[in-house]
């Protein structure tokens, strides 16, 4: 027997989503829509019965397939499950029945293959738009306290105003802000950024991982502003990142997601989105444009591609709608940047448009191995200063991935917190890098720098005279080094504090802060991060001029 | 690290060989402390087997230099050993020779 899922059965929308899929599975299996739909509706009436003497109660649905025939076995389980086998014989060849459970078989005809199997199980697990709506609400703790404050105002004017503010903080609240967002992956650098107007926008981006190697990435604009918009956007993430987890082509996705956003959309909102899937250890990437405006990609060395290609509507719109997909491959120190309109129709005081032109310079005159952080930051500034003291007319949002590469090889060392293991720790990465034949001077300066790192982790980390781990790990491509290290000491930020006086004179010389001083100034990149109880720090060194 | 001394005239010469880090500033330390205690009045250290210096090794060469009445002398730097210093804003406060025959003459 194959696990299609568990459903729910816990209250009215529950009941009413199992039966609409109860409903799907069985005309995929039966191929009878009328057999099926009677299906659905004794589901939803074991349902609600089961639903009326006990809370929690559950569906399971099976299948069992041998040749080209097979069964279809639905479990009811709850208080009294066993109560229902007459209803269930009536549209079912057996039932099986014992304390707290009912379990209801249906042959059917033909053969189902995997991808049949994990179609079938997309159907019953995927989530639905309203089961969505619901997460987004009980994930949204501010959003019911301002809709109360919302209730309490008054006069239209500050009603008009607090509904724009709820929904620029249901907005804001939906976006992942830390970064640097995959500290563990070293093949990739991303950065993003929204920056609200102060009255229409919906902008939104994303980023997160499908698995192992794939990254999905967006960055959207919804049509429209307040409350709905934000709502509307918010569902739009959450039906991305649900669909995402089954599907790793953007154009599939994208479908997914115009298919439940068009049906009732009664307030005829849409949303513009740039959807990609980057294979961090290839390169390779497909992306669906769905009226988005075109990303751009700056290739290592500085020539900038416009990616052109749309491949379909605005998502949200019509109903039924394919889109298309296109590949690329990144190669290390490409950065590829998705933005939405707010920076090119960004205007000054005499309402001159910034205009892509514009960003095409900044991007074409960045340095070849800018982080994407800065590269952000350095496309942005010039539209700041255009803009001077207009207004912002709309979001500007703007999401920056460079690539890197994936690691040639890599070393992971755990250390323990003794300081003899420092040696032993700088011994084993000079031995690494170089057998990768890394420079000498560069291999001395890294060496320095964990000297720096793991002694400090070691005198300061802490409170305890306990064992701890420290584990260490060194990914090298032709490009960089990455250093990861991380350590369950007390929460330290070895980059937060301001740089020693390297001026003072020989009597007034102290030691203190220079060890992180010279880590900040060897490497080319750092950063600190506290997660799960870890200090993580990430020291990146490029290896050619 | 392996430490050895050499007096050359007035000068003081304390060849160091191995990594000046957390791990050996201790041995360095005493070693230095030890020909200031025995009256050198002028010191260079030549880092010239020297492959890094982490703030550690700084501070023993900080220490070391509180207690002259002249100017610490150092040479051989190796490229990133100078980095170190420059970032520290060590090569002000110390004298910084190429060689030790140009640190010996001062």
């Amino acid at each position: 027997m194959i696990t299609l899922g568990e459903l729910n059965l816990d209250n009215a929308d529950a009941i009413a989503a199992a039966r609409r899929k109860v409903s799907s599975v069985a005309t995929q299996l039966l191929g009878d829509a009328v057999a099926a739909s009677r299906l659905g509706a004794v589901t939803s009436a074991v349902g609600k019965e089961l639903h009326r003497r006990s809370a929690g109660a559950v569906l399971v649905l099976r299948v069992n397939t041998s040749g080209y025939s097979g069964d279809l076995a639905m479990e009811f389980r709850g208080d009294q499950a066993e109560a229902s086998t007459l209803r269930l014989s009536a549209f079912f060849d057996k039932v099986d029945a014992r304390e707290g459970c009912a379990t209801a078989f249906l042959s059917f005809e033909g053969a189902l293959d995997n991808d049949a199997i994990a179609g079938l199980q997309n159907l019953v697990q995927k989530k639905t738009r309203d089961e969505l709506m619901q997460e987004v609400r009980e994930q949204n703790f501010a959003l019911e306290e301002s809709l109360e404050t919302l209730k309490r105002t008054r006069s239209a004017r500050d009603r008009l105003e607090s509904e724009l503010n709820i929904g620029r903080e249901i907005q804001m609240s939906m976006l992942p802000l830390t970064f640097p967002a995959f500290p563990e992956h070293q093949s990739f650098d991303i950065f993003a950024t929204l920056h609200p107007a102060q009255q229409v926008g919906g902008d939104f981006y994303d980023m997160f991982l499908i698995d192992d190697s794939k990254l999905c990435f967006c960055v959207g604009d919804v049509s429209g502003k307040g409350v709905p918009a934000a709502l509307f956007m918010a569902v739009t993430k959450t039906l991305i990142k649900s669909f995402a987890a089954h599907e790793c082509s953007p154009a599939r996705i994208l479908e997914q997601v115009n298919g439940e956003q068009a049906v009732g959309n009664d307030s005829c909102m849409f949303v513009t989105i740039l959807l990609a899937v980057l294979d961090i250890n290839t390169g390779e990437m497909t992306y669906s444009n769905a009226g988005h405006n075109p990303p751009l990609l700056r290739r290592s060395g500085g020539e900038i591609e416009r990616l052109d290609a749309r491949h379909g509507p605005i998502i949200g719109a019509i109903e039924d709608l394919d889109y298309g997909e296109d590949r690329l491959v990144l190669r290390p120190g490409d950065l590829l940047y998705f933005y939405t309109d707010g920076i090119n129709e960004a205007m000054n005081i005499d309402r001159e448009l910034y205009g892509e032109h514009r960003l095409l310079e900044t991007l074409e005159s960045l340095q070849d191995d800018v982080v994407a952080e800065t590269a952000l930051k350095a496309t942005l500034d010039p539209v700041w200063a255009f803009q001077g003291d207009a207004p912002q007319a709309d979001d500007v949002t703007v999401l920056c991935i460079r690539y890197c590469g994936a690691a040639d090889s890599t070393l992971s060392l755990q250390l323990n917190n003794r300081e003899e293991e420092i040696g032993r720790a700088v011994s084993e990465v000079r031995r690494f890098l170089d057998s990768y034949g890394v420079a000498l001077d560069v291999q001395r300066k890294v060496v320095t720098c964990l000297d720096e790192m793991i002694a400090n982790i070691i005198s300061y980390a802490y409170e305890d005279d306990k064992s701890h781990q420290i584990d260490l790990d060194l990914s090298l491509s032709a490009q960089a080094l990455m250093i990861l290290i991380k350590d369950d000491g007390v929460a330290f930020d070895p980059f937060s504090d301001a740089p020693p006086d390297t001026s003072a004179s020989l009597e007034n010389r102290a030691i203190g802060g220079l060890g992180r001083h010279l880590v900040m100034n060897l490497m080319d990149e750092f950063s600190y991060q506290r997660n799960n109880s870890l200090n993580i720090v990430r020291l990146r060194k490029q290896l050619q001029s | 690290m392996e430490i050895t001394s050499e007096q050359i005239g007035a000068v003081t010469v304390a060849r160091l060989s191995g990594d000046l880090d957390t791990g050996t500033a201790a041995i360095a330390g005493e070693a230095l402390m030890a020909l200031l205690d025995d009256g050198a009045q002028t010191l260079l250290v030549n880092l010239e087997a020297v492959g890094f210096v982490s703030s550690a090794g700084l501070r023993v060469l900080l220490t070391a230099a509180k207690r002259l009445s002249s100017k610490l002398r150092v040479c051989g730097l190796n490229e990133t050993v100078q980095e170190v210093f420059d970032i520290s804003g060590f090569t002000s406060i110390f004298d910084v020779y190429d060689s030790e025959q140009l640190g010996l003459d001062g």
